[in-house]
């Protein structure tokens, strides 16, 4: 069992990421090293506040925990990035 | 142990590669030299936005807004460079390589030539690993009760209060002060960032949004809100996020909104409801759709003028079309009906703070096909229902 999943661990994804504003950036990931990291390095790159942008995929909010194989991602799937909305 | 350190192993090797260094924009932007920008692209965005996506089919404007564009100078790899003057593109580009050096160009373009100079070496600064590395003691840090402050200690739910009003029976049944108290001692003893119950998509940030009168209402808890209404009705209803509409109105029909509404028939639904969010006006308002009767009623808490109204029938014409697109798709029929668009007949809201608890209202009253009967005065004590419904996880019915 744990053979099996060191070499899933190895194993690459590529996704790609939607900002707000259209633009397309692709990134490869281990299949179960958590997301939050790579997001962190998208903010950077970005200049977006962590509070500011929700990341969801398939309508699911990416949390802390999650990770490509937690979330069944495929192979070219797309997070999408959401500016928060606040209105009175 | 040995597993421990295989993962921290293991753990370091996907931290090297998401630094700047490996986590490279070579996928799109390899083959594109600094030629490629010419003056007058510099001068306006869009231009150069247009030509890049006609070569990459990409949009560059959110580098360029930051004033960084990616891009390639004389096939020496470079990942971010910045534009200082525009008129003579000086651009200081940074190259970073794989031992998390970088060096520093510094280019010039002429009409005729291109200068590229090494103006120096460096190396990155260790805060940007640092950073990444120790993530998860972040996380640690952050459940530490000790250091984060309960929403007691802070001082605002003092802003909560009894309210006693006739038509409590219709309005919130079963309401009593003890109630309310359970909601505030459950409330009181957890961290801003703390998630309500089970439900991680809302914290307690977001659930005193609506808890506190006069506080404007944001995405996460109206999502959940409507969530929890399409679990209860007994109709097939269907509700969208809250973000489905401006991300449509932005990105028309593209891979990703098709995708998404590959496998919902949308017109086997007996409502759909859209909460949309008017980012120019900072105000939520209502869309519902009644695919057998070929109505659109748009519902708003704040008193709809023509000025306003001929700013949303630009945004609402679009569902129209958007409707169709997916009748075509569905139904092979080319749409040979009308839709109807009216307005929705809302109570009217009395601040400039209520209208994200009027949409939940509303919405609550158009998927459980009752007459709307309250008034901005009630809206207190609705904030307060909704509280206790997102609270415990279900739509109180009443008889």
């Amino acid at each position: 069992m744990t053979e099996d999943k060191g070499e899933d661990a190895t194993e690459y994804m590529n996704l790609k990421i939607l900002g707000h504003d259209n633009s397309v950036t692709p990134f490869k990931i281990k299949k179960h090293a958590l997301l939050i990291k790579c997001l962190k390095t998208y903010f950077k790159i970005i200049g977006l506040d962590r509070v500011s942008v929700i990341f969801s995929f398939d309508g699911h909010r990416i949390i802390k925990t999650d990770t490509p194989s937690s979330l069944e991602m495929k192979e070219g799937d797309v997070i999408e990035v959401f500016l928060r909305q606040i209105g009175g | 142990m040995i597993s421990n350190k295989r993962k921290a192993k293991e753990d370091k090797s996907l931290i090297e590669e998401l630094t700047l260094d490996n986590y490279s924009f070579e996928d799109y932007i390899e083959g594109r030299d600094i030629e490629n920008i010419s003056v007058e692209h510099i001068d306006s965005g869009e231009n150069l936005q247009n030509s890049h996506q006609e070569q990459t089919g990409l949009n560059l404007k959110s580098y360029f807004i930051n004033s960084v564009v990616f891009c390639n100078v004389h096939s020496k790899k470079i990942n971010a460079c910045e534009i200082n003057d525009v008129d003579n593109i000086t651009v200081n580009a940074v190259q970073y390589d794989n031992k998390r050096t970088f060096r520093v160009f510094e280019v010039y373009k002429t009409q005729n030539e291109t200068e590229v100079i090494e103006t120096g070496v460096g190396q990155v600064q260790p805060e940007v690993s640092i950073d990444l590395a120790f993530d998860d003691e972040d996380t640690s840090n952050e459940q530490l009760p000790t250091k984060v402050p309960r929403v007691r200690d802070m001082g605002i739910l003092h802003k909560i209060k009894y309210i006693n009003t006739p038509d409590v029976n219709i309005l919130f049944p079963g309401y009593s002060k003890e109630i309310l108290l359970g909601i505030i001692k459950h409330i009181a003893d957890k961290t801003l960032n703390e998630g309500v119950s089970r439900n991680e998509e809302v914290t307690i940030n977001d659930l005193l949004k609506v808890f506190l009168p006069n506080v404007w209402l944001n995405d996460a808890v109206i999502n959940t809100y409507f969530d929890l209404l399409v679990k209860q009705s007994k109709d097939k209803v269907l509700a969208f996020n809250t973000h489905f509409f401006e991300q449509s109105t932005k990105q028309k029909f593209t891979n990703v909104v098709c995708k998404k509404l590959k496998n919902i028939k949308l017109f086997e639904y007996s409502k759909i409801i859209i909460p949309i969010h008017l980012a120019e006006l900072k105000h939520w308002a209502l869309i519902l759709i009644e695919p057998q009767a070929k109505t659109i009623t748009y519902f708003d808490s704040l008193l709809v003028d023509l000025n306003t109204f001929n700013f949303l029938s630009t945004k609402i014409s679009f569902v129209v079309g958007f409707l169709n697109i997916v009748y075509r798709a569905q139904e092979r029929f080319v749409p040979t009906f009308t839709w109807k668009i009216k307005c929705g007949d809302s109570p009217l809201q009395n601040n400039m703070n209520d209208c994200g608890v009027f949409v939940c209202i509303n919405a609550r009253y158009i998927i459980f096909n009752q007459q709307i009967n309250y008034s901005h005065e009630a809206s207190d004590l609705l904030r307060q229902r909704i509280t206790y419904e997102i609270l415990s996880n279900r739509i109180l019915i009443s008889q």
